[in-house]
Order: C-alpha cells, then sequence, then structure tokens
C-alpha cells in the first residue's frame, strides 16, 4: 500500500459527509442553496449544545432553519422548511428515517464498502421520554468533525468557545478527547497570533486601515480586551484545577490526563504571548492615531487606478505621451552611482569616515591620524592621461570600465593621484570645449590645464582643440572601480565636433 | 527655533544615508530622529529640495523621491528614457510607460481590500492581455472619438505597431524550452521585463521572471499610496493635461491655417 492511499477510507468519510450534506431534496428554487443552509443548521445546534440549551426539538429546527432562510434573504413554506430539516434528519424518503449511506473505497480491503452515518441523533440524555418530552437531538461525530474541520478553515468561532468546549469534556474525564480539543486550542492560538502579527505589519504599512478595517476587526478598547484575556486566563485555571484530581483515576486514564495537561500548558504559554501581542497591537493603534492624525482626514481620495489612469488617461488620453513621464517619474528615488556631483561625492567620503569614527569609538588604539596631504605631480597625471586622449584621437571615445583593465600597478598610480577622481567627474558632469590657452591662472578648469599640459608634450593633440568633450553613461554595464576609494558610473567620455 | 550645529550635521548624515540607500527603515537611529525633531527634518527636506529631491515619510520607512521634473540626479527610470531617447525608439518607452501604468493600475486597490503583499502577484501574461487590451480599444476609440489629440492618436499607433505586429508574443529560451524574458529581445514578455526594470531596479518590485510573475513590494505601496492617493496632485495633473492640451490645439490649428 502506498502512502497516498493510507487513511483514505477515513477521509472519504468526512469528505463524503460534507459534500451530500443537504443534497438530494427537491427544494425548486433553493435547490443550490440547501447545503449552506444545512451546514448553518447544523452550526446553530452545535452551539445550543455546547451552551446546554435544550431547545434542539424537531419543532426548534424547523424554527431555526426559517431564521436562516430569512437572514439568507430567501422565502420558503412550512413544507419546504420541514422537508429541509427532514433532508439533514434522514436519506431519502423521511418517512423511512433512513440513515445516510455511501459506498466507499476501503484502502485496506481492497474494496467498496458501505458507510451509514447521520448528521442529527436523539440527545437520549435531554429528551427526557419518561417524561413525555419530544425527542432533543444533538450532532454525532460525524457532523461535529464537519464543523471542526470547517472551524479550522474559516474560524468559525472563537478562543472562549474552544476553551468551554475543552472545558466541559475535562469535566466529563474524557480526557482523550479534550486533548484533540487543546490540540486545536493551540492551532487557533497560533492563527490569532499570526493574525496580531500580520495586523500590526498591515498597520505599520499603512495606517488608513485602522480606520476602514474597522467594522471587520472588532473595535475593541484595552479595558475590553484585558477583561477578555483575564476571563479566559480563569478557564485555563479552572481547567487546571482538574489537574489535582488525577490522582483519583487510575492506569491509562491517568496517564491520558497528564499528557492532556502538558498539552494544555503549551496552550496557556501561547495564549499569554497572543494577550501580550494583542495589547502591544493596541497601544500601537493609539500611537499611530495621535502622531498621524491627518490620515483620518484624508476623506477625498483618489487613486491611481480609477483617477489618473481610467478616469482621465484610458477615457480621454493625453495630448502628449511625454506627459506620462510626469505621472511615473515620481515613483523613483535618484541614484546616486549615475550623476556625482562634484562636492556631493565629497560630502559622502566624508559621511564615510565620519561613520567610520564611530564604528571604531569604542576601541581604545584608535588614534585620529593626519590624512596625508598628497601632491599634485602634474608630470604623472599628464603621463597617466596622455592614454585617454590617445584612445580619444584613434576612436573619439574613452570608456571608462578601460581602467579597470589595466594592471595593478598602472592603476595605483592612477590611484596615487585623488586629482583623477575629480577630472573624470568633472568631464562626465559637464561639457567642455577643448582650447589652447595662453597663461594658467587661478580658478582655471583644470581640464583645460590638462589638456594644455598634453599639447605641450604632444603636438598631435592639436586636432583636438575645438572639440567638445561629453560623457554618456553605457547601459548594463558595471561600474568602475579601482581600490576602495575610487568608485564611478560605466561613463563613456566623447569627443564630438 | 534656530538649528544647532548637530542638527545640521546629523540632517546632512542622514540625507547622505538616504542618498545611499534610498529607503531607510524607521528603525534606524538617524531615521528615528528625522522623525522626532522637526528642526533635524527641516533641514534634511531642505537639502532634499536645493537637489530637485523629496523627501517623505510613513510609519515604517523614510524615502528619497526624484521630482518629476528639475532633479539633478538621475535614476534607474531616467536611464531608461535616455535609452530609448532617439527618434525612432521614442515608441518603445512609450510603450514602457503604458506597462508600468498598467502595472501600477492593477495593483493599485483600496488598502483595506488588499491581501498581504506577497500574494498580489500578477503574471506576465495577465499584463500582456491587458496591454493589447488597452491598445486596441484606444485605437478603436480613435475612430469615432474626436477628444483624442492628433499626437495622442500618432503615438497609439507607433506604439500599437510595436506591440501587436513587430513584438512575437514570447520567446523559448535555447537552452530548455521554456519561456525566456531576460535574455531574449522583441517579443511582449520580454518587453514587459525590460519595461518594469526600473522599477525592479529599485527594490520596489520582485520580478519572478522564472514563474512569470511580477509581486509588488510593501514600499511601492507607499509610494503610491503617497503620489497618487492624493487630490491635490491628481488637481496638478489634470492642469498639466489642460496646458499641454491647449498648447497643442493651438499648434494644430496654426497648422491648419
Amino acid at each position: 500500500m502506498d502512502e497516498a492511499s493510507t487513511g483514505l477510507y477515513e477521509r472519504l468519510k468526512k469528505t463524503a459527509a460534507i459534500s451530500r450534506l443537504g443534497q438530494g431534496m427537491d427544494l425548486g428554487e433553493l435547490n443550490d442553496y440547501t447545503h449552506q443552509i444545512a451546514l448553518y443548521l447544523l452550526l446553530k445546534v452545535f452551539y445550543r449544545e455546547i451552551n446546554n440549551n435544550l431547545q434542539r426539538t424537531k419543532n426548534d429546527l424547523i424554527e431555526m432553519t426559517a431564521q436562516i432562510i430569512e437572514e439568507m434573504k430567501f422565502t420558503a413554506s412550512n413544507e419546504q422548511l420541514e422537508r429541509l430539516v427532514d433532508g439533514v434528519l434522514y436519506s431519502g424518503d423521511p418517512r423511512q428515517q433512513a440513515p445516510f449511506s455511501v459506498m466507499l473505497f476501503d484502502e485496506n480491503l481492497r474494496e467498496h464498502r458501505e458507510f451509514k452515518y447521520r448528521y442529527l441523533v436523539p440527545d437520549r440524555e435531554a429528551s427526557r421520554w419518561d417524561e413525555g418530552g419530544s425527542t432533543v437531538y444533538m450532532l454525532t461525530e460525524t457532523s461535529q468533525e464537519i464543523i471542526f474541520l470547517t472551524r479550522e478553515v474559516l474560524q468559525e468561532f472563537g478562543f472562549d468557545l474552544e476553551q468551554f468546549y475543552t472545558l466541559q469534556l475535562i469535566k466529563n474525564g474524557n480526557f482523550t478527547e479534550a486533548k484533540s480539543s487543546v490540540s486545536n486550542l493551540i492551532a487557533r492560538v497560533r492563527t490569532l497570533i499570526k493574525n496580531e502579527k500580520n495586523w500590526r505589519e498591515d498597520i505599520m504599512r499603512n495606517p488608513g486601515l485602522i480606520f476602514s478595517a474597522r467594522q471587520e476587526r472588532k473595535k475593541r478598547t484595552e479595558v475590553e480586551v484585558r477583561k477578555q484575556f483575564e476571563d479566559e486566563k480563569k478557564v485555563f485555571n479552572d481547567m487546571f484545577r482538574w489537574r489535582d484530581r488525577l490522582g483519583r483515576f487510575s492506569g491509562e486514564q491517568k496517564k491520558e490526563g497528564e499528557l492532556l495537561f502538558e498539552e494544555l500548558e503549551r496552550a496557556r504559554a501561547l495564549h499569554d504571548r497572543l494577550a501580550e501581542l494583542t495589547i502591544s497591537n493596541l497601544s500601537l493603534e493609539l500611537e499611530i492615531r495621535r502622531e498621524n492624525p491627518d490620515i483620518f482626514w484624508k476623506t477625498a481620495q483618489t487613486s491611481f487606478k480609477k483617477d489618473f489612469w481610467q478616469d482621465t488617461i484610458i477615457s480621454s488620453g493625453l495630448s502628449d505621451m511625454d506627459l506620462l513621464t510626469e505621472l511615473i517619474a515620481p515613483l523613483f528615488s535618484p541614484e546616486q552611482g549615475f550623476i556625482f556631483p562634484l562636492d556631493w561625492a565629497w560630502s559622502e567620503q566624508q559621511l564615510y569616515t565620519y561613520l567610520q569614527e564611530e564604528d571604531y569609538e569604542d576601541e581604545e588604539e584608535w588614534e585620529e591620524e593626519e590624512p596625508v596631504l598628497k601632491e599634485l605631480d602634474w608630470g604623472l597625471l599628464v603621463e597617466l592621461w596622455e592614454r585617454v586622449f590617445e584612445e580619444l584621437l584613434r576612436s573619439g571615445q574613452y570608456p571608462l570600465n578601460k581602467l579597470t583593465l589595466l594592471a595593478a600597478d598602472e592603476q595605483r598610480r592612477w590611484l596615487s593621484q585623488e586629482k583623477n577622481l575629480e577630472l573624470f567627474m568633472m568631464f562626465i558632469i559637464t561639457e567642455i570645449r577643448l582650447r589652447e590657452i595662453n597663461e594658467e591662472f587661478a580658478g582655471l578648469d583644470e581640464r583645460l590645464v590638462l589638456f594644455n599640459k598634453l599639447l605641450e608634450k604632444n603636438q598631435q593633440f592639436k586636432r583636438l582643440i575645438g572639440k567638445k568633450m561629453t560623457a554618456s553613461l553605457e547601459t548594463g554595464a558595471e561600474k568602475v572601480k579601482l581600490g576602495e576609494e575610487f568608485e564611478i558610473s560605466p561613463y563613456i567620455l566623447y569627443v564630438v565636433d | 527655533m534656530p538649528v544647532n550645529q548637530n542638527q545640521i550635521e546629523e540632517g546632512a548624515a542622514f540625507f547622505f544615508k538616504l542618498l545611499n540607500e534610498q529607503i531607510v527603515p524607521l528603525s534606524d537611529p538617524l531615521a528615528e530622529k528625522y522623525r522626532s525633531d522637526s528642526e533635524l527634518r527641516s533641514v534634511v527636506n531642505s537639502i532634499a529640495a536645493e537637489g530637485g529631491l523629496r523627501v517623505f515619510m510613513t510609519p515604517q520607512h523614510v524615502h528619497l523621491l526624484s521630482k518629476a521634473r528639475g532633479s539633478n540626479f538621475a535614476n534607474s527610470y531616467t536611464q531608461m528614457k535616455e535609452k530609448y531617447s532617439g527618434l525612432k525608439r521614442k515608441r518603445y518607452f512609450y510603450l514602457a510607460n503604458i506597462i508600468i501604468s498598467i502595472f501600477l493600475a492593477e495593483i493599485d486597490k483600496e488598502s483595506h481590500v488588499r491581501i498581504r503583499w506577497e500574494e498580489e502577484g500578477i503574471s506576465y501574461y495577465r499584463l500582456a492581455d491587458l496591454v493589447t487590451a488597452t491598445i486596441t480599444a484606444w485605437q478603436e476609440r480613435k475612430e469615432d472619438d474626436s477628444k483624442f489629440s492628433q499626437q495622442w492618436s500618432l503615438a497609439v499607433d507607433q506604439i500599437a505597431e510595436l506591440w501587436l505586429t513587430e513584438f512575437s508574443e514570447f520567446k523559448l529560451s535555447q537552452v530548455d524550452d521554456s519561456v525566456d524574458v531576460t535574455r531574449t529581445k522583441n517579443n511582449r514578455l520580454s518587453f514587459i521585463n525590460t519595461a518594469l526594470k526600473p522599477l525592479a531596479d529599485q527594490g520596489l518590485i520582485i520580478d519572478n521572471s522564472d514563474e512569470l510573475k511580477i509581486i509588488p513590494k510593501p514600499v511601492l505601496y507607499e509610494r503610491i499610496d503617497h503620489l497618487y492617493h492624493d487630490q491635490r496632485r491628481y488637481k496638478d495633473f489634470k492642469k498639466l493635461i489642460e496646458e499641454s492640451r491647449k498648447k497643442q490645439e493651438e499648434k494644430e490649428n496654426a497648422e491648419i491655417e
């Protein structure tokens, strides 16, 4: 037998009971909805059961069904109501009062076998037939399972009811059953913890939710929430009181009981964690309300989807496609890598050292070093830049990432002159027309100083006089990086006429 | 109130941090100072304004944004614009803009109906269908609707030509027969990948090219909420459209005369 078929029969019993609930009767226009009505009816009965409400006779069932029909905004005749209830009580012709029956594949026998079940059976204790009472119905294990299964999915009822249910089971000494109920309790509290965590993230992300999701989320004050947690704590304490009585039980049952209380301890710890989270979320809501009151004033909100896109652009177009840029561009952050305004680039360097200093603050050996002022070596600069200009002369362009191809000691030479990074950035940021100058003076563009020194050295550069030097970004290329301090976007320097 | 030296230093430090990281979580100590110290905040905001930038704050992050125009800074979007700046290439840029807009419209939901962000993804195929539907609808509309300006109609035609005719639907990878949107070109799905690249580069979306799915991140919602859920900005945009429309009409009239 392979793994997939393990427990198939047991699973089929549950899915069959769910899928056939409320099916197979002819109720005209209500036919499509009988399943929903039947499930709702089971839930109503279940709630009455755990609340020790004895109003679960057939007449009560019919009355509850009438309420459901009304709530769902349908209408139904008395006959239809009665047929519905009968359809939940019995299979086929109600007069036969037959149980439901279905052939299911048993993976162990390797054949189909009949599974018989009911959704509701008489609650013998509550019916008091001896005193002439009419039959009080209760859920069978099968229909309880339907409710438990769907509860997991829909979180059908609250933590408090689950707790109450567990307590009842413990009182009856039904520890095995109670243990599975505690598992549900744990699953439930975990879900609630997850919900609280999600809610926290949601309101941080979108404070408006505090306002808009108010209806979905029960709006409770901190006092109410605290009281609820106190109540729940009390139920836990009630349950634990039964621990002392475990001594009265013997053997297997005592062992079950001990296991149960271990599980319950886990549930209690999780519950405390939930309480903590919920309370802290409430104070977060309060804080957000206090600090961002504006989010609650904004009533006339627009949206991109409706106002900008559908009602404006889709419906009447734009006079000019370029207007789309106006719409979209503000979404983007500036990226530092692409254009380096000179002085800001230096500020960044300063910030860098400032942060570094902070990192080392605690270390005693840290000594402030005076940065060594490097001498400007024009000889070296001219030698280095000569290659660049030769390339410009030859092919009209010089991609900066060529620098990374240089041999290591050549790169070191480039790095030895801080001026180099500055010169590159000047070429990138603004265009310059190359020209011959007669004399150097303070404030003269250093690029021209460089060019004229190059002219002195190599006559062929005269061909570049009068040309404009500019730069453009090489898309898709890696940043140019030499050593630690030289980092620049992958620009290409050009000469144009 | 006068701003002290310390506030200037910290303000500048925070500005450059923003410039470096674009989005800084409020849990960052400097961001926390920005939030709580209004003078420091005005220092940072003024530095940003000088650079044609804006700073805005949500309960979780501080963002640094470009302005539509007049910003000294480039970014992945301007880079794309640059790439398609030639007259012939411009329709690529327009198409990319339309794809970005349709994507934004598709994910822009009222905050209370949004599910958790990791579940809000949109498939490439759905987006492609929406683009096709939008372009086709515009083409049909312009036949009998004088409201569309001449300029707009021309641009729509160019885009339609590109999207509907020149692009194939998708291309398969040469390695394993899967749909490859990152290494193929001139097809609808790969162009979606290209068009949304500026958003992906800025960490605003997760572009899963294997599963052909695009997932908006919470920071993108923060920006959408801030930028487009704002009455004033909407009015400004309408005004801009009006002005541009008037200019366009004058130009068209002048041509007729």
